[in-house]
């Protein structure tokens, strides 16, 4: 019995020996590995961190100027290339009124479609609200709901409602980027 | 043995189970006397290696739980997860491009006495250094080498070519030591505002000594406001200037009016960070010092007519004038030897506007003589034109203190007036023209970048209604005054002229001038100051002779504007819509016509 125990803790040693044994070199090697690749990352950073430094030498404004002068010749931006905001942007040239009104007579459009933007349309700018014929109504709100911002000058909305207030109270312009996308996709 | 007695004595004990033969009787006296010393050596041998142990879990103890030794090796090689900090931070502008930076540069130095030992010969080794590095004289090495020291730098900063050149030689004794250096990518372009260090990594100038505590102990970029494009266009501009007039110099400096950051800041001449001239008193020439001399935080100018700035709004925030107030200035005024006269006389009486537009001396020292000596010292010291600019983020040795009179007479009340007899830097100017024309707020300014919509709190020093008056005039001399050139299509631009005589010896010298121009874009809604000055330009052909401002840095402003505004986001507008043009209408001069030659 005493010698079957004392086999048994003899095992459990040399078990418990080789278990230690292997655990402790299986984290020595990562261990190793962890400190290769940490020295790695140190290494590349400063790569990094010179090329960093490199890179803004190559593209200092000096030496672009100086190499658009030899071969492009890019000529700094003039204000009438420029507009300020989406107002300034005109929009797409209006399609002559004859030209639309039969095929919208003829196949109106979807009534899904249709409803969302006649009701944002009303909602935004005067000059659709004051459109007097009741098909063209129909065009001009839709065009005025893609508009992004009500521009009196713009030239679906001068073309479909001429008698246009004395004074166009601009409604408020879309606050943000998310709100003008919410107008042109609630109008398709 | 008495577990043994009574185990036979057990009715219960299992048959099987045999009782040890016999039972251990000790009746010796001499075996006892051994088996209790051995059990005693047992007991000792047994606390020593208990000690052991218990060293040994308090050493693991110790190392696992409270850190243990920080020198151990492999604790040190776990910890080690980023890099080791630079000397000094990196220092970029608003956009992230870097100004400064960290590079390694090892540094070369022999170990002479470990040379000799090795039994090499240092004429021969001194050869083949010189061979690899041509810079070094050969005769400096050979010295050097054979001086027996055990530390001697024979060049500091290599570049990676030389290090590799010189550890492929293989020479025992020469070792080479891990240092960094300032490397300053974008050249001259910065080199006022971001100064340079010496080789000992301890900033000698600019931003790197007036922060050099904070560069040193920050790990994160120190980000200025500076933009280097702008900046670029600025200096390109200006250099221009001192090309095209054949000046001295020249300085520029642009700031945000809403926030006090200032997005470029030239001076020129300029030197490259990377080779500072020599800061050595006794070996630096004259070119030196007016290379390193930043013109804007430390040269301090008598300005001339752009003064008439601070003069218009004392005048006009105090009620001493109206826009409509008309002074004479038909006639020079004589205060005792001192004449004063108008450059471009027109010899009539002349509205508040006419006086800026005109930039009449004559009326700008009765507007002042008006409003009197105590209330525009006051104003000027409340506009922090008495003092060194307060915060910002220079050394203080590089930050001018403004020249004027200790007494105020009443000559010094009208020169002042026009800007002459008091010497302010082109900070001063800029930082407090800013408060003339954003509403009324003056801002301290800085060299760090404000993080985006924050409210930067500053003192007010003129009413909003003065404010929006002085913008009308400004726009007013770019219109129809002495600032015509200016025009920047799309920008409204607005702002003064300035040309004044330097003075050189206690005389104002008529061929050495100070050209400046004062502006602010757009005029109707200002976001940016400019302030351009030429130091001593010479007039020439197309300027037909003049050297005074609207012919230098006027045209030099407007290009400038032109081509920062699309990079600084400022919008261009139609400058003839009505509205911009109603808003910027003196009432006084509807139907009105300026006559300028």
């Amino acid at each position: 019995m005493s010698r079957l125990g004392g086999a048994f803790w003899f095992a459990l040693v040399v078990a418990a020996g080789m278990t230690n044994f292997l655990v402790k070199q299986n984290v020595q090697s990562l261990d190793d590995q962890l400190t290769q690749v940490r020295k790695k990352t140190i290494e590349d950073q400063k790569k990094i961190h010179d090329l960093a430094a490199d890179w803004t030498f190559l593209t200092q404004p000096e030496l672009l100027a100086d190499l658009n002068n030899r071969y492009v010749h890019l000529e700094p931006m003039s204000p009438r290339q420029m507009v300020s905001g989406l107002d300034g942007i005109p929009m797409r040239p209006a399609t002559p009124l004859e030209d639309v009104a039969p095929p919208m007579a003829a196949a109106p459009p979807p009534a899904p479609a249709a409803a969302p933007a006649t009701t944002i349309a009303s909602a935004a700018p005067p000059t659709a609200a004051s459109a007097p014929a009741q098909p063209l109504s129909l065009i001009s709100t839709a065009h005025a709901a893609t508009m992004p911002a009500p521009a009196p000058a713009a030239p679906p909305a001068v073309a479909v409602a001429p008698p246009r207030p004395q004074q166009p109270a601009p409604a408020a312009p879309p606050a943000s980027l998310d709100g003008i996308f919410a107008q042109v996709t609630g109008s398709r | 043995m008495l577990s043994a007695q009574r185990l036979d004595d057990n009715p219960c004990r299992p048959r099987h189970f045999k009782p040890p033969p016999c039972a251990p009787v000790v009746a010796d006296p001499v075996v006892a006397q051994l088996l209790e010393s051995t059990r005693t050596r047992l007991l000792l041998a047994l606390s020593c290696f208990a000690l052991i142990f218990l060293v040994v879990v308090g050493r693991m103890v110790d190392v696992v739980e409270l850190g243990g030794d920080r020198l151990d090796p492999h604790a040190a090689r776990a910890r080690l997860v980023a890099p080791p900090p630079p000397l000094r931070a990196d220092i970029v502008d608003r956009n992230g491009t870097l100004l400064a930076t960290n590079l390694d540069s090892p540094a070369l130095y022999v170990d002479s006495k470990e040379m000799l030992q090795s039994g090499e010969n240092p004429d021969e080794a001194a050869q083949r250094i010189a061979k690899a590095m041509p810079n070094l004289s050969l005769g400096e090495i050979r010295g050097k080498l054979a001086s027996g020291r055990s530390f001697t730098y024979l060049k500091r900063s290599l570049t990676p070519d030389q290090e590799f050149a010189v550890n492929n030689l293989g020479i025992p004794g020469i070792e080479f030591s891990a240092a960094e250096r300032r490397i300053y990518p974008l050249g001259d372009l910065v080199a006022h505002t971001v100064g340079y260090c010496n080789i000992d990594n301890i900033g000698e100038a600019g931003i790197e000594r007036g922060l050099n505590k904070t560069i040193r102990g920050a790990t994160e970029p120190v980000a200025l406001s500076i933009d280097a494009r702008v900046q670029f266009v600025l200096k390109d501009e200006l250099q221009h200037v001192v090309d095209q007039f054949g000046a001295r110099g020249a300085a520029g400096i642009i700031m945000n009016v809403n926030t006090g950051e200032i997005v470029a800041m030239a001076s020129l001449p300029d030197f490259d960070p990377n080779h500072p001239p020599t800061t050595n008193p006794k070996r630096e020439t004259d070119d030196d010092k007016a290379r390193i001399f930043n013109k804007i935080t430390s040269g301090e100018y008598e300005l001339g007519s752009v003064f008439k700035i601070f003069n218009t709004a004392m005048a006009l925030d105090s009620g001493v004038s109206t826009m409509s107030s008309v002074y004479d200035a038909r006639n020079d005024i004589q205060v005792d030897r001192f004449t004063i006269s108008d450059y471009h006389g027109k010899h009539s009486w002349l509205s508040v506007p006419e006086i800026f537009a005109y930039s009449s001396n004559i009326g700008s020292a009765r507007m002042a003589m008006a409003a009197g000596g105590e209330r525009q010292r006051t104003f000027l010291s409340r506009l922090g034109l008495l003092s060194p600019v307060p915060t910002i983020q220079f050394s203080p040795e590089e930050v001018g203190r403004p020249h004027f009179p200790s007494v105020w007479r009443p000559i010094n009340v009208m020169t002042i007036a026009f800007g002459h007899g008091i010497a302010v830097t082109p900070l001063h100017m800029i930082t407090a023209t800013a408060a003339m024309v954003n509403g009324g707020i003056l801002r301290p300014p800085t060299m760090l970048k404000v993080p985006e919509g924050e409210q930067v709190p500053g003192v007010r020093v003129i009413s909003p209604k003065t404010s929006e008056q002085m913008r009308k005039l400004f726009r007013l001399v770019v219109e129809d005054g002495t600032a015509k050139q200016a025009e920047a299509q799309g920008y409204v631009v607005g702002g003064k002229t300035g040309t004044a005589e330097k003075n050189e010896h206690g005389h104002y010298e008529e061929k050495k001038l100070v050209s400046s121009f004062m502006g602010a874009f757009p005029i109707n809604n200002p976001q940016y100051a400019i302030f351009t000055l030429v130091d001593e330009p010479h007039g020439n052909k197309e300027s037909h002779g003049y050297a005074t401002a609207g012919w230098t840095v006027v045209p030099a402003t407007s290009r400038i504007i032109e081509r920062i505004a699309p990079l600084l986001g400022v919008a261009p507008q139609d400058e003839n819509a009505p509205e911009i043009k109603n808003a910027l209408q003196i009432e006084s001069l509807v139907g009105k016509k300026l006559e300028y030659h």
